[in-house]
């Protein structure tokens, strides 16, 4: 980022903002400073409260507590239609009484803008959303990513200080969200205009956003860019939300260094750690799938640390296999792979799980706590 | 597909097809029965303009003479347009109060007071015409409920002729014909997503603005149709005419009466006619707006 640090880099900032819906709190005392510019994400399971987040930063809810900041003004008491920002809605709820042309004009109209101006602003928006020619068509007949596209125009044309976008690609088949993604990332690119985009999907987030806060029961478990949630993740939630891993509950035996041994249960883990760590602490530690190696027992001596394990099941998911191994000690581990680099191996055999203290690493919270498949969808 | 399946495929089929061919017709069968008699009567009645009339007996003979008259006289025209004025102001009044009273019976959360304000609203249609009509009679009368409230002002010293007059009969076929233009918008409103409203006011839109550029457009369907059903109701209006115009508000309806009971059949044959002619033309220009608002909506 080449920003100056300093008042103007934020363009939007939450302090402490809780919001409660009856005794429910959907919200709870959550922090955020998004940079001027910026691709963010709101990331987490359905009722995790990122909608309601969102839906506080375009005035549609008020905070019970806390502040909004857009632009460094406090906007805690300014409606909807005050705000300088734009929403794409989740059902994009655009006005099936007007053409293409009158949706994206909408927002001008109601501001009074000079007719010849506001012409050229919705064949601009046209030309950047690939929609030119389609002014006179009616809601009804485009497809579901054509009528995407006259959301997206319809927010932007307005100049917004911020694009709030709710899981606006939702709707969408699979091939036709990824292109949609591409798209996105590729307008907010060439407008720089600052975009807050709500989604459950992690692949969606990691793939557009520069940076993005993962919530959970209405807190924000962690902030980061896509790397460093995926890489060093500071929660079992986060570390399980954000791509696949294995998570195993132990006691840390001791600590040389960055390296620190960890007891789970009958096995021996080495981990780099660059906080320290008590003796007899109880830690949880997650290792990612692609970062354990396997190789068949008769291939050589076993490694430092390695574990003689047994592999009880072999899925073939296309570009990786899935390797389920059990442990000595009766953990249950997943392994991957990519298909093809190497001979298959086959369930039942004796194979060696080797893996670099990089790889694993110290994450805060219960293994309970960890996101389950129900939340991933 | 394969081979195999067909023979059992074109057995079901046939069997399907003899159980199939019937049933559409056996369900037809009672609505095309009234739809026969309907005909019939109205082929009757239309054959009926073309007698003459002489006391009592419908002479076997054709003549033109009977549409001559009505289509000549400047009386027969005014009760047409005295009947298509009271019809299109009943309507336009019925509408305007329609909307708000819809809109804000969408708008009620809670339960009791929404069942109560149905009650109250809709309960009048199990009453019969007659007894509202009565009923406005009383309320509209110069000693009435009404008045008895209107002399109270100051600057009314005498009560105002509400009854046996245009005014009277207007009055009360609104609050006959209310229900039949709230239900209509009723469904329209329940349905209007509040997504678009949202959408609306997040590009800036105030208050007033979303209700005048979205709320109002997307639920013109329902004003259509509501004003489609109250027009039908009040250009056909009998009753009610009657009772509270006191002979002084003639309409059609009212012309049709009189003349079927003084065995004019071919002269009521006529107004019949022209009076269906006259909801047709409402209807057809409703549906035009209807179609011009939907266009387009649908792919």
């Amino acid at each position: 980022m080449t920003i100056q640090p300093g008042a103007g880099e934020f363009e939007v900032v939450l302090e402490q903002v809780s919001k409660l819906f009856g005794p429910t709190v959907a919200v709870d005392e959550i922090s955020l400073s998004i940079r001027r510019g910026e691709f963010f994400s709101l990331l987490g399971p359905s009722g995790c409260g990122k909608s309601t987040t969102l839906r506080m930063i375009s005035g549609f809810e008020r905070p019970t507590a806390g502040q909004i900041k857009i632009g460094g003004q406090v906007v805690n008491d300014i409606p909807p239609h005050r705000r300088g920002t734009n929403m794409v809605f989740q059902q994009l709820a655009l006005f099936p009484h007007l053409n293409v042309q009158d949706n994206i004009a909408f927002g001008l109209r109601i501001k009074r803008v000079a007719r010849s101006e506001i012409r050229k602003r919705v064949a601009g928006m046209l030309e950047l959303v690939g929609l030119a020619g389609y002014e006179k068509r009616w809601i009804a007949q485009l497809s579901g990513g054509q009528q995407q596209r006259v959301a997206i125009a319809r927010a932007l044309v307005n100049e917004p200080a911020v694009l709030l976008l709710d899981e606006p690609l939702g709707a969408l088949d699979l091939k036709l969200r990824h292109q949609m993604q591409r798209e996105l990332k590729a307008i907010q690119n060439r407008v720089g205009t600052t975009f807050i985009y709500v989604t459950h999907d992690q692949g969606e987030a990691l793939a557009m956003s520069d940076r993005m806060a993962v919530m959970n029961l209405g807190r924000i478990e962690q902030v980061g860019s896509g790397p460093d949630l995926y890489l060093r993740p500071l929660t079992t939630f986060v570390a399980s939300f954000i791509g696949e891993t294995n998570l195993l509950a132990g006691r840390a035996e001791g600590q040389d260094g960055e390296l620190v041994t960890v007891a789970v249960g009958e096995d021996r883990l080495l981990i780099r750690s660059r906080q320290p760590v008590a003796v007899g602490q109880e830690v949880t530690v997650s290792v990612r799938p692609e970062r354990l190696k396997l190789s068949s027992a008769e291939g050589g001596g076993t490694a430092n640390g390695a574990w003689r394990s047994r592999l009880t099941e072999v899925s073939f998911l296309g570009n990786t296999i899935r390797y389920e191994v059990e442990t000595p000690g009766g953990q249950k581990l997943h392994v991957d792979r990519l298909a093809g680099s190497e001979a298959t191996l086959q369930p039942g055999q004796e194979v060696l799980l080797n893996w670099d203290p990089d790889a694993a690493v110290l994450v805060g919270g219960r293994i309970e706590d960890a996101a389950v498949a129900e939340d991933l969808e | 597909m394969s081979v195999g399946a067909r023979p059992r495929r074109r057995f079901e089929s046939k069997r399907r097809a003899r159980v199939g061919a019937a049933l559409p017709l056996l369900l037809l069968a009672p609505s095309g029965l009234v739809m026969l008699l309907f005909a019939a009567a109205l082929v009757l009645l239309l054959s009926y303009t073309f007698r003459p009339y002489t006391s009592i007996v419908i002479e076997p003979v054709w003549t033109l003479e009977t549409w001559k008259h009505f289509l000549t006289s400047s009386f027969y025209w005014s009760v047409v347009i005295e009947t298509v004025k009271l019809a299109s102001i009943v309507t336009v009044a019925t509408v305007l109060l329609a909307y708000p009273t819809a809109w804000v019976l969408v708008q009620i959360q809670n339960r009791a007071l929404s069942v109560a304000c149905y009650i109250v609203l809709f309960s009048p249609l199990l009453v019969s015409v007659v007894v509202r009509s009565y009923g406005w009679l009383l309320l509209l009368g110069d000693h009435g409920f009404v008045n008895a409230l209107l002399v109270r002002l100051p600057w009314i010293h005498s009560p105002i002729r509400l009854v046996f007059n245009f005014t009277g009969v207007t009055i009360a076929l609104i609050h006959i014909l209310l229900p039949f233009a709230v239900f209509p918008l009723l469904s329209v409103l329940r349905q209007l997503p509040s997504n678009v409203r949202e959408a609306a006011a997040d590009l800036g839109a105030a208050p007033w603005q979303v209700f005048l550029k979205v709320s109002l457009p997307l639920s013109m369907p329902g004003v259509v149709t509501g004003a489609q059903i109250v027009f039908t109701l009040a250009v056909s209006a009998w009753v009610t005419a009657v009772l509270l115009g006191g002979g002084r508000v003639l309409v059609l309806a009212e012309l049709v009466y009189e003349n079927i009971s003084n065995l004019d059949w071919p002269l009521g044959a006529v107004e019949s006619f022209v009076l269906l002619v006259t909801a047709l033309i409402a209807l057809t220009i409703f549906g035009r707006l209807n179609r011009a608002i939907y266009a387009g909506r649908e792919a």
